[in-house]
Formats: structure tokens, C-alpha cells, sequence
């Protein structure tokens, strides 16, 4: 085989091959389906929170307390706890999110230790839903409430509104008012008496279905 | 003794200087002529969506299993939308049709479920043969697994179920053919609230043999 051969044969080869890749791409092609999912998101936090204390434990003891920044846990710091020390707390809830959601008794935790929940009881009573444009000042259970006379000492309440059992579903943008008592029904160990207690109330969110 | 080996050299520059030129005398080039006439192609291949198309949500009711259309409880929280885009006419035929399918979901959440159904034609002029799917997220957040028929997340769990029927591969459509398929996009307890996901159905066709 002579060079002009070899040189031959290379080009045609090298022309089929071209041709083959050529013609594939022609004999062949493609369309396609385009997917796109936002999901949604669950949101049920606190818009405005009330602590209640009553002029007797005022005299003893200290209550400040604070919202979190993701609107979900409300931390307060309470000083010289003793049995009978109690407080009310209030709290407008509303759905946030994308999602309707379920209004479910909340989440307690202490520091420290944890274990302080054994010397604590909670009641929790729970109003709603209501529309977003809902005006609360004009709420009896939340407007002009007062300690004491609506929101007794003994953990119960005055109200003429019938509670609403959880959980009870809430829609975005609606809102649900939640009355805690929280009660010290144990003398705290001695060691800790006097020390300051900080006491979470953890919303817990979910899907309403 | 010194004028010899000088005699020597010479006479070898000289032999090497002949047997190049002599070999240059004996070396040509060949031009080899060829006229190539490309087949013409007359008969056209292409395929893509035309209409009908449409989306409808559904849900399983969690008491009886059943499969049914809309949300659950008759919510009206996601929304889906599906459209078609990049219209191309075929020149052999005058058909038109589109080489993309959108779907956009919104406000998806664990348990809702999309079913699209949609119509594909060959609108060339050869018959088709759709060979191969390719499934895939652009996003390269999740990966396709074809045993669990889903998208799955870095630690293989299903975020997103996706299935087509019946299959699209191995279909035969001849020339102006139609066919009907219903893609089922299921999102999973996996999926992650306020994220966003991507998917691709990549459909390979090529000329049926």
C-alpha cells in the first residue's frame, strides 16, 4: 500500500465519521418537561404578649420577659419563687405562614435545670380563631382583662367566651388568644431559692391536615 | 592522511545532498478529485407538545386511602399552573408544536400532589421512536433514583415522587401521531418548608427503526 493510499483511506475515514456524528444529530433530538416547586411555610408566632402579676407577688418577686426574634418562644425571668407564686400570661397568636395551621398547648422549658417543671402546673385556655382585621382591644378576654377578677388565683377564668378546645385549626393571617396560668405548687430546693428562673413558652406549629 | 578523511566527508555531503533531490525528484502529489452529492432530506423529524393540556391537584384522604381531585378538607392553599413554550412548526408537515412544558407549583407542602396531563405528537414527517427519559434536577440539589421513582436528597430519601404513564419510553408514533401521558408529581414528608425545587424530564427521540 503506497503512502497515497494510507493517506486516502485516512481521509476517507476520517470524512464517514463526520458524516456519522452529522447525521445522528439530524436523526435525532429531544423535548423536555420543566419543573418548579415553592414550598410553603409554617409560621404561627407571637404578636403581642401580656404577663400578668398580681399585687401579692409583686411584693416578693420580679417577672421581666422578652419575645424571641422568631417570634415562637417567650422567655421570662421570674426571682424569688415560692409555692403560690403565680403569674398569667397572654399571648395573640397569629398564622404567619403560607399554611393553615393547628393551635396546639404549648411547650414549657426551665433553666436551669429542666426539672423544674415537676414544681410548676400550667392551665391553658385558648380563644379563636379570629380574622386578621379582628380588633383585640375591644376582646373580653383580651382587651381589658385584669388579674385577679377575670383571671382568678386559682388558675381559672371569669370569662363569658367559652374556651376553644385544641387543636383547632387557624388560617393564614388568622389569630388565636392563649391565657397561661402558671403556677408554683412546690417549695423550690433551698439551694435555689432566690435565684433568678428562666421559663420558655415554646409555640408549636404544625399543619393543620 | 587528514586530506583523506576530508575526501571522505565530502563525498558523503554530496551523496546525502544527490539522495535528497533525488528523492525529491521521485516524490509527487496526488490529487485525488471527488464530487460528494448529500441525499437530500426531504422527509422531516420532530416532536413536542400540542393541547390538551392541563394540571389538577389531588389528595389522599388519610381515613379512606382514596385518591381524590383538590385539597384536602377543600383548601385552597397550593396552586399549580402548567404552560407550554418554544412553538416550532415543522417545515415537511406545517404542524406546530412545543418543545417545553412548564410547570410551577407554589405553596406545595408534604402530601400535595399535582397530576399533569399532556399530549405529545410527532408533528414531522418519519416515523418516531422515543428512546430514552432522562429525570433530573438542574439544580443538582437533589438526584434521581429510578428504583424509588423519585427525586431524592444527599441522604436518599424521596423529596419529590415523579411518574409518567403510561411510560413514554419505547413508544412508536407514526408520522402526525398522537399520544397521552399523565406525569404525577407527589411532594414527599421530606421536602423542606420555603425551599425551592427544581425538576427536568428530558424526552430522546430518535427516527423508528
Amino acid at each position: 500500500m503506497t503512502k497515497n493510499q494510507i493517506s486516502a483511506l485516512f481521509m476517507t475515514i476520517t470524512i464517514v465519521l463526520s458524516l456519522a456524528g452529522l447525521t445522528y444529530a439530524h436523526w435525532a433530538d429531544s423535548f423536555k418537561i420543566l419543573g418548579r416547586v415553592k414550598m410553603a411555610h409554617i409560621l404561627v408566632g407571637i404578636k403581642s404578649e401580656k404577663v400578668l402579676i398580681s399585687k401579692d407577688v409583686q411584693k416578693y418577686s420580679t417577672v421581666n420577659y422578652t419575645v424571641s426574634s422568631d417570634e415562637h418562644t417567650l422567655a421570662i425571668n421570674c426571682t424569688n419563687i415560692k409555692p403560690c407564686w403565680y403569674i398569667w400570661v397572654g399571648l395573640v397568636l397569629q398564622n404567619q405562614g403560607d399554611l393553615p395551621g393547628k393551635v396546639k398547648p404549648p411547650e414549657y422549658s426551665y433553666d436551669p435545670p429542666d426539672t423544674w417543671g415537676a414544681y410548676f402546673e400550667t392551665t391553658e385556655y385558648f380563644y379563636g380563631p379570629y380574622p386578621e382585621n379582628t380588633g383585640f382591644g375591644g376582646l373580653e378576654m383580651w382587651g381589658k382583662v385584669t388579674i385577679v377578677e377575670d383571671l382568678r388565683p386559682n388558675g381559672t377564668v371569669a370569662f363569658t367566651t367559652p374556651s376553644t378546645p385544641t387543636p383547632f385549626p387557624i388560617d393564614p393571617a388568622e389569630k388565636a388568644v392563649m391565657w397561661i396560668w402558671i403556677h408554683c405548687k412546690l417549695d423550690i430546693p433551698d439551694d435555689a431559692q432566690g435565684d433568678t428562673l428562666t421559663l420558655y413558652i415554646n409555640i408549636v406549629d404544625d399543619v393543620a391536615f | 592522511m587528514k586530506e583523506k578523511i576530508l575526501t571522505f566527508l565530502t563525498c558523503i555531503f554530496i551523496a546525502m545532498s544527490i539522495s535528497g533531490f533525488t528523492y525529491a525528484q521521485w516524490n509527487d502529489t496526488i490529487v485525488v478529485r471527488n464530487t460528494m452529492t448529500l441525499g437530500q432530506w426531504n422527509d422531516t423529524l420532530n416532536m413536542g407538545f400540542v393541547y390538551p393540556l392541563n394540571c389538577t391537584e389531588y389528595h389522599t384522604n388519610p381515613y379512606t386511602g382514596k385518591l381524590l381531585p383538590g385539597e384536602y378538607l377543600d383548601k385552597d392553599v397550593g396552586k399549580c399552573e402548567c404552560q407550554y413554550k418554544d412553538l416550532v412548526t415543522d417545515l415537511g408537515t406545517g404542524i406546530s408544536a412545543n418543545k417545553t412544558l412548564n410547570i410551577t407549583i407554589t405553596n406545595a407542602y408534604p402530601s400535595y400532589e399535582v397530576h399533569c396531563n399532556f399530549t405529545v405528537q410527532n408533528i414531522g414527517q418519519l416515523p418516531l421512536h422515543i428512546n430514552e427519559t432522562v429525570i433530573s434536577d438542574p439544580s443538582a440539589t437533589l438526584t434521581w433514583n429510578s428504583t424509588l421513582s423519585a427525586l431524592v436528597d444527599a441522604d436518599d430519601k424521596p423529596v419529590i415522587d415523579i411518574t409518567i404513564t403510561p411510560d413514554l419510553v419505547c413508544n412508536n408514533l407514526s408520522s402526525e401521531a398522537k399520544m397521552w401521558f399523565e406525569l404525577v408529581i407527589h411532594i414527599t414528608q421530606n421536602a423542606e418548608e420555603c425551599h425551592q425545587y427544581t425538576l427536568q424530564v428530558k424526552i430522546m427521540y430518535e427516527e423508528a427503526p
